[in-house]
């Protein structure tokens, strides 16, 4: 145990695994950010073409192509999708690109369809009393939805994105199958060089253990600052 | 049925063979109504039987499945028509209130007359100037109902009664040409029922057309000039209060009436 | 609370601004794309103890298989792989038309089988039944075997696989390990371990079938991610790593090895498009023309 611990520190600190751990840490945050980025520009597209009313065509087709792009991306496992996009997708385009940003575009697609749903059932929460009292005043559907509904639905829809970007942290450590040095690979290459796994694979866990604490203490401060506002607006 | 008690030019509202149904049941059979500028009609009648619906497609707040909604000029019900234009003249109050919760009391009553002068801005108008006006308004609309102390105020904080009542003076401040009145006190504790009942009187009073569904057979006898009563999706009569409750003529409104005197 | 959005979203804006900043300035030149776990990772990267330098200006790309490195290449996400000289070999015929293989060996790479350190005994017996393969020429035949595949111009072998009979892995039985040699491999290593089907073939899944004949045991197969072989020595009943296997330093503190019975090299792969001159070059000269890149 003593020797392990010993091979650990001395690959992580003397030969330099810590720039490969910081690195790694690096991507990993960087993939889930802006695919929680990607993912909220998409998700918001896409519920609003689940919540709007479904009287003329063009919203009927648009929610038809939306339901495969969320049944595909919420139907298959992240790992297939990376897989299809930089094995399958970037050569039928003859593109090359860096595997970083192709996980980020991949995580990003993924998210995109979880964050339509968090969106969507954000929006839905909302009295539908308001949108009427908004339309009943003459104000057109997207400024009703822009001024009244959608920040009243950000209180109920922030906790959850944050628990989504939780959760993409703890998936992007399937990126090494398309050769990206994340956190996960970066322990795994310490761990290669004695072959022994105990020691990189614990700190592993502790590490992502820690950076997840960090972000579910940052989405509670955020949520408990939405209280204290409501509480000042009913002073 | 002396519908015609008023000349043709005086009116607002030609409601004409009003349908809507909800999946299969039909909730409005064709219903016909005149509302005529100045008019105070008062919609009473057994729960379900079609009155806040037939309220709620006057503005198309649900879609009429047939006949038509002539309002200056045009066919509301018609789809092509741009609802949000008439609808900034049509005032509607809920039951609910739906005073919108993320803005304080003075933007409630703000947004929407901000939003529709800042689209016919006049020549060398500033956005600045727009807002303040609006805003001078929305202070002498709440002084009006005491209230203006509670500007800043956010609903959340407010009282059903001082709820409505604001709700009420954010469909005034968009001056419109009639005002429509859902069940607008059924959601209220009994001692404030009086204080929202006030403003309507006095509402009444200054010639506002209204059309108020209700409950209230006091109010309505004592504010209306003409009263409806609906059942199984059809006026089934309508009268000025005083043959209304003295000569009702359809024995379910006999009925009706016999329950809620 | 305008004010707070307002916070938040300069917060992130910045904090993109930074990652970005930093994703973009790698400072690396080139990639080479390598299988994940191999030495040719440490080949890549540089390591003290194996004495290598690395390539200060390549990033390491780690693939699960080479397979997988060199249809990375043809995309044109990586400039060179980096692999051992028989799977080159293999992969230069299976895409004739589109990668070429330097044919100078960079390393030289010992292969021998892992044996577990509690089982002095069967490290004896494997080194004994080694030198018989070698002497009675039994090793030949298996090298020779699969040296003869022959290939069309899409990579399909089209003859010469007729001697090659697939291997099938028996049940593990951890009740009656003493019946059984369980091995670890990853059978994504052409022409040493693959798979055909549901069985196994290549060069180390026969002598693996040899060494089981000789010692009148079953063999079980455990295929798994080549990072785990080594690892997977010694625990749940498994005996032996066999998988293409370079003798390391680093290795020897997790299994014994056997007499090596083959001597690979890394070698480098490269698309047919790229023209940089390597021809006549020696290993010291290659190595530094792409450290040059």
């Amino acid at each position: 145990m003593e020797k392990q611990w010993n091979n650990f520190c001395r690959e992580l600190f003397d030969n330099g695994g810590y720039k490969d751990v910081l690195n790694g840490l690096l991507a990993t945050v960087e993939i889930a950010v802006f695919g929680l980025i990607i993912g909220i520009i998409i998700g918001t597209l896409i519920a609003m073409v689940k919540v709007v009313p479904k009287y003329k065509i063009l919203p009927r087709i648009l929610e038809k192509v939306v339901d495969v792009y969320v049944g595909f991306f919420r139907g298959t496992p992240m790992v297939v999708q990376l897989l299809l996009g930089y094995f399958v997708l970037l050569p039928l385009l003859g593109i090359a690109v860096d595997s970083i940003i192709v996980a980020i575009v991949i995580f990003g697609l993924n998210s995109g369809a979880y964050v339509s749903e968090i969106m969507r059932a954000g929006i839905q929460s909302v009295d539908s009393g308001q949108l009427e009292a908004g339309r009943a005043l003459g104000l057109s559907y997207g400024k009703t939805m822009m001024r009244i509904v959608i920040p009243q639905s950000i209180k109920n829809i922030l906790p959850t994105l944050g628990n989504e970007f939780i959760t993409l942290i703890k998936e992007t450590s399937v990126v090494s199958f398309i050769a990206v040095v994340d956190l996960t690979k970066a322990f795994r290459q310490i761990g290669a060089a004695h072959y022994e796994y105990l020691v990189p694979y614990v700190v592993l866990a502790l590490v992502y253990l820690v950076l997840v604490m960090l972000i579910a203490l940052g989405v509670k401060m955020i949520e408990r600052r939405f209280k204290r506002s409501e509480r000042r607006y009913s002073k | 049925m002396n519908v015609d008690t008023q000349n043709d030019d005086n009116v607002l509202i030609k409601v004409r063979n009003l349908r809507k149904s909800f999946d299969k049941q039909e909730v409005l059979k064709g219903v016909n109504l005149d509302v005529h500028t100045g008019e105070k009609i008062a919609i009473i009648g057994p729960s379900g039987c079609g009155k806040s619906t037939f309220l709620r497609c006057v503005n198309c707040l649900e879609d009429p499945d047939g006949g038509s909604i002539m309002f200056e000029g045009e066919d509301l019900a018609d789809m092509k028509v741009d609802i949000n234009i008439h609808r900034q003249r049509i005032g509607m109050v809920f039951q609910q209130f739906n005073l919108f919760n993320n803005l304080n009391v003075l933007d409630n009553i703000t947004l929407a007359p901000i939003i529709v002068a800042k689209r016919n801005r006049k020549k060398g108008q500033t956005v600045k100037e727009i807002k303040e006006k609006e805003q001078e308004k929305a202070y002498k609309l709440l002084e009006q109902i005491g209230l203006a102390d509670k500007a800043k105020a956010y609903p959340s904080t407010l009282s059903g009664g001082q709820k409505q009542r604001i709700a009420i003076i954010r469909a005034l401040a968009m001056n419109p040409k009639v005002m429509l009145f859902d069940e607008p006190t059924s959601a209220l504790d009994p001692e404030m029922v009086g204080e929202v009942l006030d403003l309507m009187k006095k509402l009444a009073n200054d010639g506002m057309t209204m059309v108020i569904v209700t409950h209230e057979i006091g109010f309505a006898r004592e504010v209306a000039n003409k009263i409806i009563f609906m059942n199984d999706g059809v006026i089934e009569e309508e009268n000025a209060p005083e043959q209304f409750f003295a000569h009702p003529s359809s024995p379910r409104l006999k009925e009706f009436l016999s329950k809620v005197l | 609370m305008k004010k707070f959005f307002m916070t938040m979203f300069a917060l992130i804006l910045a904090l993109s601004c930074v990652l970005m900043a930093t994703a973009c300035s790698s400072g690396k030149s080139i990639k080479i794309g390598v299988q994940s776990g191999t030495t040719a990772e440490f080949f890549v990267k540089g390591n003290q103890e194996m004495l290598y330098d690395g390539f200060s200006n390549a990033e390491c790309m780690s693939y699960d298989s080479s397979g997988l490195a060199v249809s990375a290449m043809l995309n044109g996400q990586v400039n060179y792989v980096i692999v051992d000289n028989e799977p080159a070999k293999m992969l230069v015929a299976q895409n004739a038309g589109a990668i070429k293989m330097i044919d100078v060996p960079l390393t030289t790479e010992e292969y021998a089988l892992g044996v577990d350190k509690n089982q002095a005994g069967l490290l004896e017996s494997i080194n004994t039944i080694l030198a018989q393969m070698e002497e009675n020429g039994k090793m030949d035949e298996i090298f020779e075997k699969y040296n003869s595949l022959v290939y069309d111009d899409d990579g399909n072998v089209i003859g010469g696989d007729e001697n090659i009979v697939g291997i099938e892995s028996a049940a593990k039985n951890n009740d009656n390990p003493q019946g059984q040699l369980v091995v670890a491999t990853n059978a994504e290593f052409a022409p040493f371990e693959y798979k055909k089907g549901n069985l196994y073939v290549g060069i180390d899944m026969e002598i693996a079938q040899y060494i089981a004949q000789q010692l009148e045991l079953e063999l079980v197969i455990e295929n798994m991610e080549f990072d785990s072989v080594v690892t997977a020595v010694g625990k749940n009943n498994i005996d032996v790593a066999i998988a293409g296997l370079s003798v390391t330093a680093s290795r020897k503190s997790s299994v014994n090895f056997s007499s090596s019975y083959y001597k690979g090299a890394y070698q480098v792969l490269l698309v047919k498009a790229d023209n940089t001159e390597f021809d006549g070059k020696t290993k010291e000269q290659i190595i530094q023309t792409i450290k040059n890149k």
